[in-house]
């Protein structure tokens, strides 16, 4: 018996979820939980591929119709000016390893879904909007200067990447909005490249991640230690990366303190607490300007 | 895709050389598949401009990032009908396509009076033997409301209010006609992997 056709009281609520998110059907809302519940349900993985399977084989069967003639020579022209993205230097069937959702969802990434959300909310919510843009040319602007550089986009060739970042940053400086007043501290791999961003706010801490690897979150855990110039690291919070590219996750534990150190660093460590020191080497460390 | 012919070895090969940049490919894929998305485009849409838009914005990025398609999990075809829903869905929602959508809404806005069934227009022209009598083995309302949400592009509480359904009915409503097509369908789906994860 298929996830879709089992049935479970207590998961109804979900299963049904599962079906509208399928169908693409889903309020912004809905999406949203049914976006966090997603990642960790088997079940609801399932359901939402039977459900994958089910449409497909209905849509197979609508009357074809054909475009114009000219579509064909339009789109060839097209892709003379359309950017092709760095993993396509990978083997068609052999996909790089991506977000957690390409391995979850068969018929649409959370990612995606995410960012269609934020510009649907973003549609229905103007003064929502006009408060967040008030925000973003000054973060988007300190986030550049602690060098990241991921506001950079060709907006000329690459119309969805456009939208899709500048959905994905909308979101994010919700978050920063959430944090009120925020001081950021840039943190750098060995190689002297930024991969993550702790950012400070008078309410919570986060840690903005960009390129940092995907932890397995039943095994391993990020742990964030604050430096000092004498005496070992002290570790200030934990929390998982599940997405490879740009995200930004709340660092969970006791924060007290955290603006007395001089650095900040990032460690990869086995199991699901943190150590009272560190056991491997930082994957990212920065140093606190003012 | 069944009513192509060709197997997932061709679309390997296709894909293949397509990572390694060679528009050919993209031209063949676009000859073997343009008719599937532009038809389920229109379907959506209800607007030819709009349909060959969103055609071309599919294999568009089809060329911009192929390995976006993860063959683990289904069949190519599967994963570009998937995109090409996608993509539509984002069309009909889009500021400029409200008004096209408000007349479509007020075209079905009139089956109480008039008796006609809205789902009934998305799905009358099916084709296939299996799908059709697992179409017609549904209550209607179920229909209706998968076809509102997936033809139509609409979402629940839209499929709700054109209705007249609660909005926790219309959810059960989609969840026991999923679940009846899964149970009919079953042996023509049989154990084919489900359709790959859309990065659109």
């Amino acid at each position: 018996m298929s996830a879709l056709e089992s049935n479970d009281p207590a998961h109804a609520e979900w299963d049904e979820l599962a079906v509208g998110w399928a169908l693409r059907a889903l309020e912004p809302d809905d999406e949203d939980r049914f976006s966090g519940h997603l990642r960790g349900c088997e079940r609801c993985t399932n359901s939402v591929q039977d459900s994958s399977r089910v449409i497909t084989a209905l849509v197979e069967q609508l009357p074809l119709q054909s475009p114009s003639p000219e579509l064909r020579s339009r789109l060839l022209a097209e892709i003379g000016n359309t950017r092709r993205t760095a993993e396509t230097a990978t083997p068609a069937g052999q996909p790089e390893s991506r977000l957690p959702e390409g391995e979850l969802i068969d018929f649409a990434a959370a990612h995606d879904r995410s960012v269609a959300r934020r510009a649907r909310t973003r549609q229905r919510s103007r003064s929502t909007w006009t408060t967040i843009s008030t925000l973003v040319a000054a973060a988007a602007a300190v986030l550049v200067i602690a060098g990241l550089g991921i506001w950079n986009l060709n907006l000329q060739t690459d119309r969805d990447n456009a939208v899709s970042v500048a959905a994905e940053r909308e979101g994010i400086l919700q978050d920063l909005a959430a944090a009120g007043e925020v001081s950021m501290t840039p943190l750098h791999d060995g190689d002297g490249r930024p991969v993550a961003t702790l950012v400070q706010g008078s309410r919570q801490t986060m840690v903005m991640t960009n390129g940092l690897q995907v932890n397995d979150s039943q095994d391993q855990i990020y742990v964030l230690w604050g430096l000092k110039e004498v005496g070992e690291p002290q570790p200030l919070g934990t929390f998982d990366v599940v997405n490879g590219e740009l995200d930004m996750r709340t660092v969970g534990s006791t924060m007290s303190g955290i603006d007395t150190f001089n650095g900040y660093g990032l460690t990869l460590e086995s199991g699901r607490a943190a150590p009272e020191t560190p056991t491997l080497p930082m994957v990212a460390s920065g140093q606190v300007t003012t | 895709m069944s009513r192509t012919g060709l197997s997932p070895a061709d679309d390997a090969d296709l894909l293949a050389r397509l990572a390694s940049g060679e528009s050919e490919a993209l031209a063949q894929i676009y000859d073997r598949y343009h008719r599937q998305v532009f038809s389920l485009a229109l379907r959506i849409l209800g607007d030819h401009v709009l349909a060959e838009d969103t055609t071309q914005e599919v294999f568009l990025a089809v060329w911009r990032d192929p390995t976006k398609f993860d063959p683990a999990k289904g069949a190519f075809a599967s994963w570009l009908l998937s995109l090409a829903h996608h993509r539509s869905v984002d069309a009909v929602r889009r500021e400029e396509s409200q008004r096209r959508r408000r007349d479509r809404l007020a075209e079905l806005e009139p089956p109480a009076l008039t008796g006609e069934d809205p789902s009934e227009k998305a799905l009358d022209r099916l084709a296939g033997a299996d799908v059709r009598t697992a179409l017609s083995g549904l209550p209607a309302v179920q229909r209706e409301a998968l076809a509102l949400a997936y033809f139509g592009g609409y979402t629940q509480r839209e499929v709700a209010a054109l209705t007249g359904a609660p909005l926790g009915t219309v959810k059960t409503r989609m969840l026991a006609g999923m679940r009846r097509l899964r149970q009919v369908l079953g042996s023509a789906l049989g154990d084919l992997p489900s359709a790959g994860g859309v990065q659109a």
